[in-house]
């Protein structure tokens, strides 16, 4: 972890508020996929924002954000040549071990980011068998060209059928469980309602997994305990922070039913943990 | 440890000497080591540590953080280990860093502050930090912090089990007049305030259909921070920590100024871990702009103390 100014090289307006941002790399340790960064993105901004490394080559950082606030949408009016706080790299990455052979990579929307770093990974090990499952609102939002190329099985979904199958990413992962096809490993990254998913499939199939989180943060070093959220067995659980003990967490050991409650309830403090809340970490 | 006449910026909290005015504020450092990479702990003047409570405590469900325009909400809820593991794994490390330790702790009741106060004076801890004054905490359905009569207890039974030591309580903005709760802190035997903790917040997100309820912190709350140091200096004898909003030395100044012999940095130590250094020293050089050979020298010059209350 070093906290450093640097420099940003390019900036691509891709579809539908989405960008990708390249930055030089000095960070001091190699990144992990999974692992992200924490910018200072305005002095007029308090806090920090974070957002996941999507690639990592010839010194550069890749970055795959979408505007979703305030902070995202000055990011996405950098100029090349400016240059950022960022502290990094935080977090825990994804676990891979040699004996997992059958590996699915589920990413939702701009969750595809952190699963982009891992899928390269990856492919350098031998012996793998990939299945990458990406969905995304609709086709223009489906960024295909940002898949390394390679000898990987690719799955897309979006909702509105534009593009490969219709409906969640969910479902062709549902279908090949059915069918007992099973993966040694699942990694997931998107949004909170499909993660829940995926954790419920690996539980129903007994499929080990692992998903990336996403939360609110302040410190991102773990200090403050504001990104908590519930991890462990039902009745020995405890809040573990998003930012240190994960992003990335085992899908059984996620407490959804503590932190994601039923939707429609009336509004009351704590009722709701929205996932269309205007969070950045992609 | 004696107030060394060679270090302008030493600073004495009743028996406690601390080398430089820069403390880590409660809840924003954790318990340990976290920062190592970029923060030289012996450049603190001290740390507060998380709170400690006799029992572990989960905190609140999400949501926790919402930032607001100059700041954020926070409602952790006071999450900590407890006392029995703090003293395992915590306080050991906390020893290592290489700076002074003050112990924030908080209870339901008074035996818990005591019994709380009682172990860690055993365990040679040499200052702590009532924490009387979370929003996010009932005392009896009431914040302490609220009422000089409970402050003026509660810190009379702590310094009965916490002698000769350095005892700190937190005040809270959130009060009619902050005035008479230092008064009472002060009759109770405190050697020193902290103020102030956060200010009592709500937001509202549309989108997730929630209200967001906590304590504000950050520039924000500076002037009401800068207000209460203000009101508190002038009829209090205690030296005062002051805290809320300081992103820079010049926000530090603007506390010793108006009366803070010390001052707390908070959340801006999220956005910018180099804070600490950077206050300390710009600090010191505006030692040497003033012509004078102390910081505390500098204290309270821009305000003055009301005589014959």
């Amino acid at each position: 972890m070093r906290l450093q100014d640097l420099k940003i090289l390019r900036i691509q307006v891709l579809a539908g508020e989405h960008f990708w941002i390249e930055m030089e790399n000095r960070l001091s340790s190699e990144v992990l996929p999974g692992q992200f960064v924490h910018i200072k993105i305005s002095p007029f901004l308090f806090l920090r924002r974070p957002f996941s490394v999507a690639s990592v080559s010839q010194g550069r950082l890749g970055f795959l954000i979408r505007c979703a606030g305030t902070g995202t949408a000055l990011l996405s009016e950098k100029i090349p040549g400016q240059r950022l706080s960022v502290l990094g790299p935080l977090g825990t990455g994804f676990p891979v071990r040699k004996r997992w052979k059958k590996l699915w990579l589920v990413a939702g929307g701009t969750g595809v980011a952190s699963l982009l770093l891992l899928l390269s990974l990856l492919q350098k090990l031998k012996e793998k068998e990939i299945v990458f499952f990406y969905g995304a609102v609709s086709k223009s939002l489906l960024f295909r060209q940002l898949l390394p190329p390679g000898n990987y099985l690719r799955i897309f979904t979006t909702d509105d059928g534009t593009s490969g199958q219709a409906g969640s990413v969910t479902e062709p992962v549902r279908k090949r469980l059915i069918t007992g096809e099973k993966p040694d490993v699942l990694y997931g990254s998107g949004p909170l309602a499909m993660l829940k998913e995926l954790s419920l499939l690996c539980k129903q199939y007994d499929v080990t997994g692992y998903l990336s989180l996403e939360a609110r943060l302040a410190c991102g070093t773990g200090i403050c305990l504001g990104c908590v959220v519930p991890i462990g067995d039902a009745n020995n659980w405890s809040y573990q922070r998003v930012c240190c003990d994960g992003p990335v967490f085992p899908a059984g050991q996620i407490q959804w039913e503590r932190f994601l409650p039923v939707e429609g309830k009336s509004v009351k403090r704590c009722s709701l943990h929205s996932r269309h809340h205007e969070t950045e970490k992609q | 440890m004696r107030l060394r006449s060679n270090n302008p910026l030493a600073v004495r909290l009743g028996p406690l000497v601390l080398k430089n005015p820069v403390i880590m504020a409660s809840g924003i450092f954790g318990y340990g080591d976290e920062m190592r990479h970029f923060l030289d702990y012996r450049c603190l003047g001290a740390i507060v540590t998380k709170t400690v409570t006799l029992q572990p405590w989960k905190g609140n469900p999400q949501p926790r953080l919402w930032e607001t325009s100059a700041g954020m909400i926070n409602a952790i809820g006071l999450q900590n280990v407890g006392l029995e593991r703090f003293l395992e794994e915590k306080l050991p490390r906390l020893r290592r860093l290489g700076t002074i330790m003050i112990v924030s702790i908080s209870g339901n009741t008074t035996r818990e502050f005591c019994v709380l106060a009682e172990t860690l004076a055993r365990q040679d801890v040499q200052a702590l930090e009532l924490n009387i004054s979370c929003p996010n905490l009932r005392f009896k359905k009431k914040m302490v912090a609220t009422c000089p009569r409970l402050v003026l207890n509660l810190v009379k039974d702590v310094r009965r089990v916490f002698p000769r030591k350095c005892l700190l309580v937190k005040l809270s903005p959130n009060v009619t007049d902050i005035t008479s709760i230092a008064l009472a802190a002060e009759e109770g035997g405190a050697d020193g305030l902290t103020l102030i903790n956060t200010v009592k917040a709500l937001a509202v997100d549309l989108e997730g259909r929630r209200l967001i309820t906590g304590g504000l912190s950050g520039p924000a709350i500076k002037p009401v921070g800068l207000r209460c140091v203000y009101e508190v200096y002038r009829r209090v004898k205690l030296p005062l920590i002051g805290l809320g909003g300081i992103l820079s030395g010049a926000d530090a100044l603007d506390y010793i100024l108006v009366g803070a012999s010390a001052v707390g940095i908070g959340s801006g130590f999220f956005s910018n871990p180099l804070l600490p250094q950077e206050v300390t020293r710009y600090l010191l050089g505006k030692v040497r702009q003033f012509q004078c050979r102390t910081l505390s020298e500098m204290v309270g010059i821009f305000n003055e103390k009301e005589t014959g209350v």
